[in-house]
C-alpha cells in the first residue's frame, strides 16, 4: 500500500470534456488498487479553488483530463484552472495534460500537446467507453498515466505510448479504418515530453 | 488559412458516415470553413453537420 502516495485527477464533466472524464476511470482505479489517495475533483469539484488545496497535499501525479486550448485548461462552469499566466505547473505554451513528480527530489516531467488534438469518434455508440474508434485514440494517454502508476518512470511511458501509436498505423493503414492513420500520426507527433524523463513516483 | 489547417480539412472530407470528430483548440476551423469541407463530399450540398462545443457530427447520415 502506498498510503503517502497522493494524485490528482481533475476531469469536468462538460460537452467537450465528456470522452476524457470517462478515460479518466482507468488510472483512477489502477491507483485505488495501489491504494494511492486519489482526490477526483470531478464534474463541479473541478475549480481552481479545489486544485489549489489538492496541491497542498504533495501529489506526486497531476491529470488534467480535457483540454480546450493548447494553452488554457478550462473547469466546472468554464473557469479558467491553467493558462499562460498561471505559475508553476504549466508554461511553454502547451497543455499538459500529465504532470508527474518525484516528491523526494521535486523533479517533475510534464506530458502534453503542442498542437491540435483531432480525434474521430462513433456516432453510434452512447457510452465514450464503448466508442472503439475513440480507444485508438484516447487510451495511449490514459495508460501512459496507468504505465507510470505501474512503476515506469515518464520517459519509459512516453516512449511505450509513442509504439503503440506507431502499431496502431500500421494495425489500421490497410483497414476499413485507414482514415483515422493521419490523425493518429499527427497526435503521435504532437505528444510532447518536457521536464526530467527519468521521474517516477516508486 | 495555412497549411497545417488546410491538410487537416482535407483529411475530414474523407471521415465517412457514422463518424463525428473532435478538434480541441476550440475555433481552430469557423463554421464556414468546416460547412465548405463537408459539403464538398456531400451528395446534396446541404448542410450536413451540426456543432457542439469541439464535437463535429454529422447527421442526416448524409455525406
Amino acid at each position: 500500500m502506498e498510503k503517502d502516495k497522493v494524485i490528482v485527477v481533475v476531469r469536468p464533466n462538460n460537452r467537450s470534456t465528456r470522452y476524457f472524464y470517462y478515460w479518466a476511470k482507468k488510472p483512477i482505479a489502477i491507483a485505488k488498487e495501489k491504494g494511492i489517495k486519489v482526490v477526483d475533483l470531478k464534474v463541479e469539484r473541478a475549480t481552481s479553488k479545489n486544485i489549489e488545496k489538492a496541491m497542498t497535499l504533495n501529489p506526486c501525479m497531476v491529470f488534467f483530463c480535457g483540454c480546450n486550448d493548447t494553452n488554457k485548461l478550462v473547469g466546472f462552469n468554464n473557469e479558467i484552472l491553467i493558462d499562460d499566466d498561471s505559475n508553476g505547473l504549466f508554461s511553454n505554451g502547451t497543455v499538459e495534460v500529465l504532470c508527474v513528480r518525484d516528491t523526494k527530489s521535486n523533479k517533475c516531467a510534464y506530458v502534453g500537446r503542442n498542437e491540435p488534438f483531432v480525434f474521430i469518434h462513433s456516432l453510434s455508440t452512447y457510452n465514450p467507453l464503448d466508442d472503439e474508434v475513440a480507444h485508438v485514440f484516447l487510451d495511449p494517454l490514459a495508460d501512459m498515466a496507468v504505465d507510470v502508476l505501474n512503476g515506469l518512470t515518464v520517459g519509459e511511458a512516453f516512449n511505450k505510448s509513442k509504439k503503440i501509436q506507431e502499431e496502431e498505423i500500421r494495425k489500421y493503414s490497410d483497414s476499413e479504418y485507414s482514415f483515422i492513420v493521419p490523425y493518429i500520426f499527427q497526435n503521435m507527433n504532437s505528444l510532447v515530453l518536457l521536464g526530467n524523463e527519468d521521474v517516477k513516483i516508486f | 488559412m495555412d497549411m497545417e489547417k488546410e491538410e487537416v480539412l482535407k483529411r475530414l472530407e474523407k471521415v465517412p458516415e457514422g463518424f463525428g470528430f473532435f478538434i480541441a483548440p476550440e475555433g481552430l476551423f469557423t463554421v464556414d470553413e468546416l460547412k465548405v469541407a463537408i459539403k464538398k463530399s456531400s451528395k446534396e450540398g446541404e448542410e450536413i453537420i451540426k456543432i457542439e462545443s469541439h464535437y463535429y457530427d454529422f447527421i442526416n447520415g448524409k455525406r
